[in-house]
């Protein structure tokens, strides 16, 4: 099992190592110089020679780059080319509201889509079925932010029975933050229910093809003891696999449901620091979020191979 | 999008009678595609024309969804953008099956090296989420039409690429492929004529999902203002729009969301169509 839980940790370092290196050259693409995105195209060319001196910019592309990952690895990111800030300072303030809006989401989907997709699994073609993948195929159709809009005029402006939008850190009124949270939190479940829902369903009827499950039945097993220790027990560890990779989904899902609750994650900085040309930011933003999938994913696999022996020996 | 979107999207539903999902898929694209299309002749009014004495009427017969905040037709302006967005859909996708199409066979029949890199490309976008990866495309060139489809196709790619690798090696080294190697066919000859035929259904069937992704990520970019700029009217473009108001005047932002749901749910039920009729194998069970 260790040598099982290190195999994995190690396959994410070279994972990281590309991501270090795509971000890397992320700001190496972009037309025109950094120092110019800085100080603006007529400034004084003994200030520009000195700050392309100070940033390291005539150095070879690969001593850059081993400096600014000694840097990142200590949590360096770089100054904000636009507040003038460490964009790591920035992205610590910012990391906890995006967290928990990923965690209430997740709550929320998984809610909705697990019972939902078990259902529809269990009972294939069945009336319930039908209306259940009826509405997965319409909840995948629904983009995402239209659906918190249409949310928020119903149940915060209509009823009133929510605040529209804000955010108030936990640890100053906590049941303002949840009261905050119930809106954007949901907006996200819902645009991710789907994809779960449909996940579970086809897990549950892939199990129940394998020769267990027909071993189970043939021994005169009742059907819900059959679905309930041998179908679900051999369909959950790939459903935590599956459910990790919709991560990535719903932290693209949270950029835009930040901006349209006013919630102040890192979901925020992404198109203000794409309107205004903040690529230290961007980089930053790129390599956290892509840590967060990576590290959840890593997860997932120890959690497949903790609930699953046959995963162990692969 | 994201890795499981594709997947959740191509994963079976049940088998509802087909001619039903035909029904509705295909009249729901026809009636969209007729708004597009005739939309604009039949209102009379220009996109761009402003009427600053109309601004923000409701939906009333003149105006039949109403006007935004300088007074342009709300109607004509959606149907408008209704071309613009599929025009970038369209373009979105051919450029994520020109990179991914070649590159997934290759990969997939070539095994090796070039395999293993490559997928370990694609495993690295699998990591940044995909509308990040577009908006960094977009602030590497600006926002625009171009930069939208642009962005979209390269950050579609990596997922259809790894889709047509897996279906490649399932058919790589089925007895008729051999038997095309036994007989002395060479490499080429083996992808085009018996690998790239056995692949068709599933290449049809992805181009449909991708559209009904690319059309809600265009509407994603141009929510967050990264998309077509104004004055021209894309459905991202409206929605992004939209929000300027969205409290003195929703009706505008409702309406601006009601066409994408309503051509991704057609794309995406035609899609289902297509895979049973095309693809048995991977039909609805």
């Amino acid at each position: 099992m260790v040598q099982y839980i290190l195999r994995r940790l190690l396959l994410a370092v070279p994972l990281l190592f590309g991501l270090s290196i795509l971000a890397f050259a992320y700001v190496r693409v972009i037309p025109g110089d950094p120092v110019t995105a800085m100080l603006g195209v007529n400034s004084d060319p003994e200030l520009v020679a000195r700050l392309r001196d100070q940033l390291g910019l005539d150095e070879p592309w690969y001593q850059q780059y081993t400096s600014w990952l000694g840097n990142v690895v200590t949590g360096d990111f770089g100054l904000s080319y636009r507040s003038r800030m460490p964009v790591s300072d920035i992205l610590i303030d910012r990391i906890p509201a995006t967290l928990e809006l990923a965690l209430g989401g997740l709550l929320v989907g998984l809610a909705l889509a697990i019972p939902a997709g078990l259902y529809a699994g269990f009972r294939r073609g069945s009336r319930a079925d039908n209306v259940i993948t009826g509405a997965t195929l319409v909840g995948l159709a629904t983009p995402g932010f239209w659906l918190g809009t249409l949310l928020m005029l119903l149940l915060a402006l209509q009823l009133g029975w929510l605040p529209s939008q804000g955010y108030v850190p936990f640890d100053v009124d906590p049941a303002q933050n949840l009261r905050l949270l119930v809106l954007p939190a949901l907006t996200l479940g819902l645009a991710i229910a789907p994809y779960l829902a449909r996940l579970t369903r086809t897990a549950v009827v892939e199990t129940g093809g394998e020769p267990s499950v027909s071993y189970a039945r043939a021994q005169g097993l009742p059907e819900a003891t059959v679905a309930r220790t041998v179908v679900l027990r051999i369909s959950l560890p790939q459903l935590i696999v599956a459910i990790a990779l919709t991560v990535g989904f719903l932290l693209a899902g949270s950029i835009v449901v930040e901006e349209l609750f006013n919630w102040p994650g890192m979901g925020r900085l992404v198109a203000a620091g794409v309107s205004e040309r903040d690529y230290p930011m961007i980089q930053a933003l790129m390599l956290v979020y892509g840590a967060i999938f990576i590290v959840v994913n890593v997860v997932a696999e120890v959690l497949q191979g903790l609930l699953d022996p046959r995963v162990r020996l692969t | 999008m994201s890795a499981v979107a594709v997947v959740a999207a191509t994963a079976d539903g049940p088998r509802v009678r087909r001619g039903w999902k035909l029904l509705v898929g295909g009249g729901l694209l026809g009636l969209l595609a007729l708004f597009m299309l005739v939309g604009p002749l039949v209102s009379g009014y220009d996109p761009n024309a402003t009427d600053l004495d109309a601004r923000f009427s409701g939906p009333s017969a003149e105006h039949w969804f109403g006007t935004d905040d300088l007074g342009r037709d709300l109607f004509t302006r959606m149907a408008v953008g209704g071309r613009m967005t599929m025009l970038i859909a369209v373009g979105t996708v051919a450029l994520a099956s020109a990179i991914a199409v070649p590159l997934g066979l290759l990969t997939g029949y070539l095994g090796g090296w070039v395999d293993l890199a490559v997928m370990r490309v694609v495993d690295l976008f699998f990591a940044i989420p995909t509308l990040l990866v577009a908006i960094g495309i977009v602030g590497i060139f600006g926002p625009s039409f171009t930069t939208t489809m642009l962005a979209l196709g390269l950050a579609f790619w990596p997922f259809y690429a790894r889709l047509v690798r897996s279906a490649v090696v399932g058919v790589r080294d089925l007895a008729y492929t051999d038997a095309a190697r036994v007989i002395g066919a060479g490499r080429w000859r083996i992808i085009r004529k018996e690998i790239v035929p056995a692949l068709l259904p599933l290449l049809i069937v992805q181009t449909t999902v991708l559209l009904g992704f690319a059309v809600l990520d265009e509407a994603g970019l141009g929510f967050l203002g990264l998309g077509v700029q104004p004055p021209d009217a894309s459905w991202g473009s409206l929605l992004a729009q939209s929000r300027g108001f969205v409290l003195s005047h929703p009706w505008i932002g409702v309406i601006a969301g009601v066409p994408i749901l309503l051509v991704v749910l057609g794309i995406n039920i035609m899609a289902d169509v297509l895979r049973d009729r095309l693809d048995p194998q991977g039909a609805s069970t």
